[in-house]
């Protein structure tokens, strides 16, 4: 199943919050661990990561350091910031709310109802 | 494992961007090659997996520069803390175009207001203006209006017109006081 753009878009920032809020990380593993949270099914550009993250960076929701990778690279490592967690904590609201109001408009029925869009739904007419 | 296999692909990009870049690439081909890839089938991989590092250096910079106006929208706070300045400022440049001779020190609080709220709402619309230095314009600027307010204090064409009790001067720092603390409040980026 593909996530639509809009969506992978819209839920980015709080995905990498979310990340980051169990730890500290850095953006390969950033990526890695968006594909193994969902099965494989959010597959990001690994491009797409680091707008995000410098954006983040620059509302002061994260904060970055400069180590070395195991074998010595320069490795830019990000953390949460005291001021994510208000913002984390309302994105969260508003997700759920979205999805409270999803789940009850597609839990009214097993499957939508198949009719052609150009068919008007009228009742039978009964015989005389 | 050589990291300059892709240094030309990322010439030209800032340096620690180019760094970042590069640490990202050289786990993705390292993960690559663990998968049987060959060296070169590893780069090309890791290469398509990120995408076009101009693109993503161009992202990012549009991403960390706050120069967009409808990007970083001031707070109600901070406008309401740019405005009180410059009102205080325009109070006191009216004292002192009134005057046949104004005091030094109601001069330099005038100047002061006014430079100072002009670079504090620059700042905050470049999103640029660290807590510190909103403190001290803060702090500085509550300082510049105690001192003209108390050199004015000694002259008679000021005294009869402002009210210069204790009360009217803690008003101001207060003001001076909630205003740094809204000034260094981070502004929200909008989408």
């Amino acid at each position: 199943m593909k996530i639509s753009k809009d969506l992978n878009a819209a839920s980015a920032s709080a995905i990498v919050l979310g990340i980051l809020r169990t730890g500290e990380s850095y953006g390969y593993a950033i990526v890695q661990k968006v594909r193994e949270l969902s099965g494989g099914e959010v597959e990001w550009t690994d491009g797409m990561l680091y707008p995000i993250l410098h954006r983040l960076e620059a509302d002061g929701l994260i904060g970055a350091r400069w180590g070395e990778s195991e074998t010595g690279r320069k490795r830019k490592y990000y953390q949460l910031t005291a001021q994510a967690r208000p913002v984390m904590e309302d994105d969260r609201r508003q997700w759920q709310t979205v999805n409270a109001i999803l789940h009850g408009l597609w839990s009214t029925g097993d499957a939508l109802p198949n009719t052609h869009p150009h068919e008007a739904v009228t009742a039978p007419v009964p015989a005389r | 494992m050589n990291s300059n296999l892709f240094s030309s692909d990322l010439a030209g990009l800032p340096t620690q961007l180019a760094a970042e870049l590069e640490d990202h690439l050289m786990e993705s081909l390292e993960a690559g090659l663990r998968s049987g890839m060959s060296a070169e089938e590893a780069r090309q991989s890791a290469l398509r997996s990120l995408g076009s590092p101009l693109e993503i250096a161009r992202r990012c910079l549009r991403e960390s520069d706050p120069r967009e106006p409808h990007r970083v929208p001031m707070t109600p706070q901070q406008r309401v803390a740019v405005v009180g300045w410059l009102l205080l400022a325009m109070g006191f440049a009216s004292r002192v175009c009134e005057a046949n001779e104004p005091s030094h020190g109601s001069i330099a609080a005038c100047l002061g207001f006014s430079a100072g709220s002009l670079a504090m709402a620059f700042l905050i619309r470049r999103a640029r203006i660290p807590r510190g230095l909103a403190i001290g314009l803060s702090l500085g600027l509550t300082g510049a209006a105690v001192v003209g307010l108390l050199q004015a204090a000694w002259h008679p064409w000021i005294q009869s017109s402002l009210a210069l009790t204790p009360a009217a001067l803690t008003v101001l720092a207060l003001f001076g006081a909630l205003s740094g603390g809204a000034l260094s409040a981070t502004p929200r980026r909008t989408a």
